[in-house]
């Protein structure tokens, strides 16, 4: 006789429902990346999968007027073995609590953050209400993407920043990964899902720069930082009418200084 | 210049790394959950990892465990009430990788009022403000019960273990515990099972270690922490001198070493070796 009185199928029940479910779609079809802890996945700890099934409640709930093409960059902002909060260094608006909010964490906190990086997109005037963002080109093989002084200055911001983008990455090497950033460090495009080692090192070298003078001579230029075995992470602070812009480039050369000056002065026409 | 600026650089990128909220639940009181805390959190600390524990219990319990003034310090209910600075409610130890948040003063708290419905955004900026301080682990010391303000904990949290005390009626409440983590992930919350810690485990009591086989023979392996907590005399006098039962001594009891083993298998679980693996490969002996 069982002294627990508990009933082993009831048990085993009980412990498939804490279990992950089947995720509903393919890691594509994914809405939005969770993984905000080191291993990401299930339930259980020891029990991991890659795809996490994101929280009920529908995007739209939280993000309802968020243009789609912005939204699917934003969704590249969040890196898979950091939490959200690592990404900035919040200002003061950004520690207070936001009213109404009963969900819990950790969807709630990537909610917060997106929020946040929205509204700020927004009063920057970099992200439009009424327009919906042209979503960047998916990269095609065929296609060879207008120069960057081609780009319509008539575009919307986030419309001509895609475009920049495509622009820049063409005179890349292949394979390499490329994120821009807003003067607070908020990824605005990127074409790597998990850039969680950019990300931190852009953090990094914000944090470093609020903390020192060596600002006035890192900003004059690119840096350019090792990332062993075989990539460097090229940096280029890019002034432009909207703020600055910061390039991060992960590639196996260093991004040439010719490029960095084309892309400035691109870029001081916006 | 150039190349001070690319080593504050690496330095600051290997010093990133984020916290991970880890609270204890459990439906019956008085099963070793403050016990466990103080312990876990003191051999995670000297593992190295910077962490802050969180009493949440408005008892107290691990304040009241530590030293005789944290009862009438501020803590953890103020800074629910009204959120600032979190190193002022933050009591330091002997340890410097530990850190301690007492429960503060609860009634008080409750009398000027408070929303519980705020509660978990407060959770999200005190995780956030540890984060920033440069802590790696928040270990949350819970009341009895998963309702209320510990409900609102556990769902803040990455990860919970639950301590089981090792007799017929607490073994009994674990289906229920189990359906109530349930209703939490089917309402969004995040936050996966570390473990199922059997604890004041009664070695020479025949009928204490029969729940104990049996809930292992139940549940699968990964739901079950290897380790088990003795019932012994030296927690009593570890609380009697307000130390971890490894400070007790100045060799450590035996049983102290259980709680770096719990917290050595809780690294595995969480996956806070695999992030330390990642950020320092190895370490040498001689440098």
């Amino acid at each position: 006789m069982r002294v627990s009185w508990i009933d082993p199928e009831q048990l085993r029940v009980l412990v498939e429902r804490l279990e992950p479910p089947s995720p509903p779609g393919t890691a594509e079809d994914a809405p939005l990346e969770l993984a905000t802890l080191p291993e990401g996945g299930g339930f259980f700890a020891e029990e991991m999968p890659d795809d996490v099934p994101s929280a009920p409640q529908a995007r739209e709930d939280y993000l309802p007027d968020l243009p789609a093409g912005v939204e699917a960059r934003l969704e590249t902002t969040m890196p898979p073995e950091e939490r959200d909060a690592k990404a900035d260094e919040p200002g003061e608006d950004e520690m207070q609590p936001v009213q109404g909010s009963d969900v819990s964490l950790p969807v709630e906190r990537i909610r917060d953050r997106l929020r946040t990086i929205r509204q700020r997109a927004l009063q920057a005037g970099i992200l439009n209400r009424a327009e919906p963002a042209a979503a960047p080109a998916p990269p095609s093989a065929d296609a060879t993407p207008p120069p960057a002084a081609a780009i319509p200055m008539e575009d919307d911001f986030p419309a001509r920043l895609a475009a920049f983008a495509e622009a820049v990455l063409h005179k890349l090497p292949t394979g390499s990964t490329l994120m821009i950033f807003d003067h607070e460090a908020e990824v605005l495009w990127s074409n790597e899902p998990k850039p969680g080692l950019i990300l931190s090192s852009v953090m990094a070298r914000h944090a470093t720069r609020h903390g020192s003078l060596d600002v006035l001579e890192v900003d004059a230029d690119a840096s350019f930082h090792p990332l062993p075995p075989e990539h460097v992470l090229s940096i280029a602070t890019l002034p432009c009418a909207s703020g600055t812009l910061e390039l991060a480039v992960k590639s196996t050369t260093a991004v040439d200084a010719g490029l960095v000056r084309d892309w400035r002065a691109q870029l001081s026409r916006w | 210049m150039r190349m001070h600026f690319h080593h504050a650089i690496t330095n600051v990128a290997a010093s990133i790394g984020a916290v991970i909220a880890i609270s204890t639940a459990s439906q019956k009181g008085g099963v070793g959950k403050t016990t466990l805390c103080i312990n876990l959190a003191y051999s995670l600390a000297r593992r190295g990892w910077r962490v802050l524990l969180v009493d949440t219990d408005p008892q107290g319990g691990v304040g009241l465990s530590l030293a005789k003034s944290t009862k009438s310090r501020e803590g953890f209910y103020e800074y629910l009430v009204r959120g600032g600075d979190l190193a002022r409610l933050v009591v330091t130890t002997r340890l410097p990788e530990l850190e301690v948040m007492p429960a503060g003063q609860y009634d008080t708290c409750a009398r000027s009022g408070w929303a519980i419905h705020e509660a978990p955004q407060r959770l999200a900026d005190l995780l956030r403000a540890a984060e920033l301080r440069g802590l790696d682990v928040v270990l949350f010391d819970t009341a009895a019960g998963l309702n209320g303000m510990s409900e609102t904990v556990v769902k803040a949290c990455d990860f919970v273990i639950l301590p089981q005390q090792s007799e017929p009626l607490a073994i009994r409440s674990v289906p229920h515990m189990l359906e109530t983590l349930a209703r939490f992930r089917a309402e969004g919350a995040g936050v996966k099972v570390a473990g199922i810690l059997l604890t004041m485990v009664m070695r020479e009591h025949e009928m204490s270690l029969r729940v104990a086989r049996e809930l292992r023979e139940m549940l699968p392996a990964n739901l079950m922490f290897q380790q088990s907590i003795p019932r012994l005399p030296s927690f009593l006098d570890a609380s009697a001198l307000g130390v971890p039962v490894a400070l007790t001594r100045r060799n450590p009891p035996p049983e102290a070493l259980i709680f770096d083993q719990i917290a050595a298998d809780l690294e595995q679980r969480t996956g806070m070796a695999a992030q330390r693996e990642r950020n320092q490969p190895h370490a040498s002996l001689l440098d």
